[in-house]
């Protein structure tokens, strides 16, 4: 889960009300790569491939330090090497139930946080119109809502959840689905969307005051101006909160094999720690699994977020040579190391 | 004829009084400035008048039109009343050309097409011809301000109002923002101004309304209002600005 935003507006880019930072003009250099695509195929997958050169050296070294290590605690015989590689395709279709879950509780949720985000961006403080008097219980209700899920274990959620569908409704199901399966689903959607929530109230709150008082001059109604200027501009700005929480609901489906659902964390407890007694290497898959997936969802997504950056829109990246990066040598890559 | 006229506009934010009474007639064609000192509310006035902020008492009409009834569109009456900020304002995730269509696309449901075309011909008229796909930040300020009067008059409004829209820019670039305006009104463009750009006040408008504490304290010719200002305040205003 991701850890709890602070109550206050991401940083943008914007360099100030003077016009671009420089940041934002060092993409006037290469306008070619900022969407208006030239030259041929190759040209542009080679010139992605060099924009991305350093997302692309992080995700080979990430995998090499995780390749170097398996292999080593291997050569130690803390565990079995050829055990594991033989009963790899054995994971594939418990993590595909887990990528499932995570995914489609994640989409489904996004829709939800939109719009308790929205009710939370704008608290009705200023609010006296008696007209308006409604947006008190929905903000205290959004609040509530995002409270009781960052505030309590998705443990205890999930079994609430369980519970109350297992005793009101035993025989439910759905599309064959099972209760187990439908209280695990509703668990981790209402899990992801709380955390959603903050991802998008922080996001709709970045967007300045600016943008929205121009989008209601050229004559957008205040709906329009909220689905044409604030939200996608939200979207860019979150990319790397809403990624990370789309990792975090993946680790935390983990839990949900506590209620019986077929997903990766059940099926090395049971198949391979519990009935052929291989403990540490169930455990050693089920890393090995959560970290190439996780790696490649974090690297795809900061590498997309890279090549489709919008000049002046979106969270500042320092422009500083992988060495200092990696070593901190220098002072201003420090400075620009979060 | 008036074309836009505001009738006892006040407006308060908490205890603070911004506007207390305002009268305010501006002819079809006619370039008006606004000058003042700051936190007279000056902006707060013009906002008033597109509704951006919506006024505690008082009533605006556009052509007899009473914009302040709560009956009309507050989206129509920003379709009919462009304007132009001191901070741009352009939509950052928005290209040149996309940030003049906007309105038009879903304000005034022009279709694709259209809305382009329209677009390219204001950039163009602008001088913008070259920087159709460019970002916001890829463009220098007086750029982005040319750009957002096109946006403005895209929507062929009857009005366009200016909320200081050289403040935020460096001396080059306020040379051609305010080309472009007097470009604007020399077309007869009716206009509205706020603005700090004495000189622009001076040679380009046709009135002038010296702002004070709220109010609208004197108004006239350019040269009435420089050259012989009939109230204390705006004598003292124009000593120490045209030193």
């Amino acid at each position: 889960m991701t850890d709890p935003t602070p109550d206050q507006p991401l940083q943008t880019s914007e360099g100030g009300p003077n016009g671009p930072s420089p940041e934002a003009e060092g993409h006037l250099g290469a306008p070619s790569a900022a969407g208006t695509p030239s030259g041929g195929l190759g040209t542009r997958v080679r010139e992605l491939l060099w924009k991305s050169r350093t997302s692309l050296m992080l995700l080979g070294m990430s995998l090499a330090v995780a390749a170097g290590l398996f292999f080593a605690m291997g050569a130690a015989h803390f565990y079995d090497i050829r055990f594991i590689i033989s009963t790899f395709p054995q994971a594939l279709s418990p993590t595909e139930t887990a990528l499932e879950f995570t995914t489609f509780t994640f989409v489904l949720g996004m829709f939800g946080a939109i719009g308790l985000g929205l009710v939370r961006a704008y608290p009705p403080k200023k609010v006296r119109r008696r007209s308006l008097v409604w947006r008190w219980p929905l903000y205290g209700f959004a609040s509530g809502y995002v409270a009781a899920i960052r505030g309590t274990p998705f443990l205890v959620q999930m079994y609430v959840v369980f519970y109350i569908l297992i005793f009101s409704y035993p025989t439910l199901t759905f599309g064959g689905w099972s209760v187990y399966y439908l209280a695990g689903f509703f668990a981790l959607l209402i899990n992801t969307t709380g955390y959603q929530t903050e991802a998008f109230r922080g996001g709709f709150q970045s967007v300045e005051a600016g943008q929205t008082e121009a989008g209601k001059a050229v004559g957008l109604s205040r709906f329009q101006v909220f689905v044409r200027v604030t939200l996608p501009q939200s979207f860019r700005l979150i990319t790397l909160p809403l990624a990370n929480e789309w990792i975090s609901n993946f680790k935390t489906a983990t839990i949900l094999s506590y209620i019986g659902i077929f997903e990766i964390f059940f099926w090395a407890r049971t198949d391979i720690a519990g009935h052929l007694g291989r403990n540490l290497e169930a455990l050693v898959m089920l890393a090995l699994i959560y970290l190439m997936v996780n790696v490649t969802v974090s690297r795809v997504v900061t590498w997309v977020e890279k090549v489709r950056r919008i000049p002046g829109l979106g969270v500042p990246i320092p422009e500083v040579a992988l060495p200092k990066r990696l070593f901190g040598l220098g002072s201003r890559a420090r400075q620009g190391r979060t | 004829m008036t074309h836009l006229s505001a009738r006892g506009l006040k407006k308060s934010f908490g205890t603070l009084q911004v506007l207390k009474g305002v009268d305010l007639d501006i002819e079809l064609g006619e370039a008006l400035c606004i000058i003042g000192p700051s936190g007279s509310g000056k902006s707060t006035l013009l906002r008033c008048l597109n509704l951006l902020i919506v006024p505690d008492e008082g009533q605006v009409f556009l052509d007899n039109v009473l914009l302040t009834n709560p009956r009309i569109r507050p989206e129509w009456v920003r379709q009919q009343i462009g304007m132009v900020f001191q901070q741009f304002n352009l939509f950052t995730h928005l290209s040149a050309t996309k940030n003049v269509m906007l309105g038009l696309r879903h304000g005034k449901k022009v279709s694709r097409a259209k809305a382009h075309e329209k677009a390219v011909f204001e950039l163009n008229r602008v001088g913008l011809g070259s920087k159709l796909d460019a970002y916001p930040a890829q463009l220098s300020g007086g750029q982005q301000q040319r750009v957002a009067i096109a946006r403005a008059l895209a929507m062929d409004p009857k009005v366009i109002l200016f909320d200081e829209p050289t403040s935020a820019l460096d001396p080059e670039s306020i040379h051609e923002v305010l080309e472009v305006m007097a470009q604007l009104a020399k077309e007869r463009m009716t206009m509205a101004v706020v603005t700090h750009e004495m000189g622009f006040a001076r040679e380009v408008s046709d009135r002038v309304v010296f702002f004070d504490a709220g109010k609208i304290l004197e108004q006239g010719s350019p040269s009435e209002i420089f050259d012989h200002p009939a109230h204390d305040r705006t004598k003292s205003f124009m000593d120490k600005i045209l030193r």
